[in-house]
């Protein structure tokens, strides 16, 4: 049996020029769907409507059968989040260390490690930095980092917090091929585990699996 | 939250235009009737004041003026209340309106609270406890219209700007009695009594009844101005609507 | 594994709040020293305006002192959340299970030990400078630590409504100052009171139940702000 994750119906957003109109789409679990536009055609702000973050103008959004209230997002990991050209807030705090943030990240979200033993928490931690190769630059500050193994950073709260659903906004930007290739690789195996992951990107991303397009 | 009844029918714009269209024209008869009474009543026929003599008429003016100004805003805020309860876009447009007015209306006290003061106190300012309230009341819709001006731009940012303005006239509400009553008892430490000529328990009755009647006919031209307001709010918000055009070519 | 216990305790979840902007704050400690900084500065402009003799200056004392106090905890309070909504974690508590006023309440607790009281521990100093009787000193630090915490939450509350706003300064005055001014009556009457030689139990108390009623209050519109202006990015 197929669990519907999250349903989309008509869902638009903006006024006087609307961002998108009437989109619908739904993602089941063990799937992935890509969203499609070009610049300024609205992919971040479907994705901060879908979480509530910003107000659509109609429309429905059901997460595993309820509608979206806010603060209701065990589910879903929300990373990325286009500032301008340059710059992603990957929600991380520059001046603390890597480990510092995913320690702050773990004990402010919901997830099976929060009543785990700190020694069980700082292993779990050590296991994710040595699988994204960031083990090396654990204590180091954030501001202290290329922008590449930033963003490593930011998709390790991925493997830390099992979120059902995976939210991302433009992963594939200003990475390199070596990273392309670890966050395909994480988002296959989090397809296979029975998860399903959202992501945006203007370009062409061809994953070793089936993707479903939500173009808008 | 179920919403009752008659503020579904605010949700309405075609019922709120309707119904404020057959309002407006009673309302802004009455407020005049009520203030030109008041008013000739008040400047010509009352007694002259024993120690101010006729300076002291600008009360028909002054105190209307003030408790229009304080009542206003926690209509503001009602309406703050009602919008961020009921998302009723209406009520945004009348929260706008009612910071307008009742600025207007704290500028206006303020200043007929000067001109009597000079030939009163012998000066345009004094720190007494009613003007400073009056002033600090100003500063507070000063910003709440601050923040509607601040969050201008596309829609979902001015929507925006007036759930933010509703909270900050809320957290006003609670803290103008707060303020009301420190900067009373800051001001009765160190002022002698006589300055509070405004004091209700010393006027004759025969000069408070034009100033009842004007107190009232304030309250009907608010209600006028603030529907009138939120009308002309109404009609740019709405300008492109079909039942806006077909209400305009009605007439 | 992907359907494991989603486990959240907010006593974690706060206390590492705290830890966490203790630690941002104490690696800019520059940042820590600007409030006092700013004391100073404007101290120092009343004498040199004013030129009057020191006892002249020794009335005004309390006043201008709590008028500083005010300023200082305004503009300190200004970019409270500005980094948080900038690089996305503000965002990421949003869409978190705790409450947005756990992350309020520890962001600010820290706030009020980083800036309230270094200017609480300072005051005597500035006191001195103005020629103010010391029998006011012992009531001037009680008022600042008191008083601070109403006016952290004040400021806090419109850091949050404006922190999305560009021009930013002017408004978040205009916001916060009318909503100072009980506690600022409250404060110079309470040092007042203890130079003319009665001990004011009842201003300070006052100034108790102000901080108490905002940090009960101010929290949740401070939430609410914080949210619309994530809306408004």
């Amino acid at each position: 049996m197929s669990i519907t994750r999250l349903q989309v119906d008509r869902l638009s957003a903006g006024y006087e020029r609307p961002l998108f109109r009437d989109v619908s789409f739904s993602l089941e679990a063990q799937q992935v769907a890509h969203v499609m536009g070009g610049n300024g055609s609205g992919k971040t702000t479907l994705l901060n409507c879908l979480l509530g973050l910003f107000p659509a103008t109609s429309g429905d959004i059901y997460w595993n059968g309820f509608e979206l209230r806010a603060n209701a997002f065990d589910a879903a990991l929300y990373l990325g989040e286009q500032v301008n050209a340059q710059s992603y807030a990957l929600g991380l705090k520059n001046a603390l260390s890597v480990r510092e943030n995913l320690q702050l990240y773990l004990s402010t979200t919901a997830n099976a490690l929060q009543a785990a033993s700190q020694t069980v928490r700082q292993q779990r931690i050590d296991q994710v930095l040595e699988q994204l190769s960031l083990l090396a630059v654990a204590n180091k500050r954030c501001e202290q980092l290329s922008s590449g193994q930033q963003r490593r950073v930011s998709l390790s709260k991925l493997l830390l917090n099992p979120c059902a659903v995976w939210v991302l906004d433009e992963p594939f930007a200003a990475v390199d091929k070596q990273g392309v290739v670890l966050l395909e690789g994480l988002i296959s195996q989090h397809v296979e585990k029975g998860g399903s992951v959202l992501f945006t990107s203007h370009q062409d991303v061809s994953l070793g699996m089936s993707v479903r397009t939500v173009q808008l | 939250m179920k919403v009752p009844q008659f503020i579904h029918l605010l949700g309405s714009p075609p019922w709120f235009y309707r119904i404020s269209g057959q309002l407006m024209p009673v309302l802004g008869l009455l407020a005049c009737a009520l203030l030109i009474v008041a008013w000739v009543w008040g400047l010509g026929f009352a007694p002259e004041d024993a120690k101010q003599g006729n300076s002291y008429r600008i009360i028909y003016l002054h105190v209307p003026t003030a408790v229009i100004a304080l009542a206003g805003y926690y209509v503001m805020a009602f309406t703050g209340l009602v919008y961020l309860v009921w998302r009723i876009q209406l009520m945004a447009l009348m929260l706008k309106s009612a910071a307008l007015i009742g600025a207007a209306m704290t500028f206006l006290a303020l200043f007929s609270g000067a001109v009597w003061g000079k030939p009163t106190w012998g000066t345009w300012w004094v720190w007494d406890a009613r003007i400073t309230s009056m002033l600090i009341l100003f500063f507070l819709y000063l910003g709440v219209l601050g923040i509607i001006n601040a969050f201008s731009g596309s829609k979902t940012s001015q929507q925006a700007g007036v759930k933010a303005a509703s909270i900050l006239a809320l957290v006003g509400t609670v803290n103008i009695p707060i303020i009301y009553k420190s900067v009373d008892w800051w001001f009765s430490l160190h002022q002698p009594a006589t300055l509070k000529l405004t004091g209700k328990s010393n006027i004759d009755g025969s000069m408070l009844t034009p100033l009842l009647i004007a107190i009232v006919g304030c309250y009907v031209f608010y209600a006028f101005m603030l529907l009138w307001r939120t009308r002309i709010e109404l009609q740019s918000s709405e300008h492109n609507k079909q039942w806006l055009r077909d209400a305009v070519s009605k007439k | 594994m992907i359907n494991a216990p989603m486990i959240f305790s907010i006593a974690a979840a706060f206390k590492a709040h705290v830890k966490a902007e203790s630690l941002l704050r104490w690696r800019h400690k520059s940042d820590i020293l600007q409030p006092l900084l700013f004391f100073v500065l404007v101290l120092s402009l009343f004498p040199i305006a004013i030129n009057a003799p020191s006892q002249e200056l020794a009335r005004l004392a309390p006043g201008i002192l709590w008028v500083i106090v005010l300023l200082a905890s305004l503009f300190s309070a200004e970019h409270l959340f500005r980094d948080d909504l900038g690089d996305g974690s503000l965002s990421a508590q949003l869409l978190s299970v705790q409450p947005l006023s756990v992350y309020v309440v520890a962001k600010l607790s820290v706030h009020v030990a980083f800036v309230v009281v270094p200017l609480a521990l300072a005051s005597p100093i500035m006191a001195l400078m103005l020629h103010m009787p010391g029998s006011g000193v012992p009531v001037l630090i009680l008022s600042v630590l008191i008083g601070g915490v109403s006016l952290s939450m004040i400021a806090a509350f419109g850091a949050a409504l404006t922190v999305s706003v560009h021009q930013r300064s002017m408004l978040l005055a205009l916001i916060t100052l009318p909503l100072y001014v009980p506690v600022l009556i409250f404060a110079s009457s309470a040092i007042q009171s203890n130079i003319d030689g009665t001990f004011p139990t009842m201003q300070l108390l006052i100034l108790m139940s102000f901080a108490l009623l905002s940090a009960a209050l101010l929290p949740w519109a401070i939430s609410a702000a914080l949210k619309l202006s994530v809306e408004n990015k």
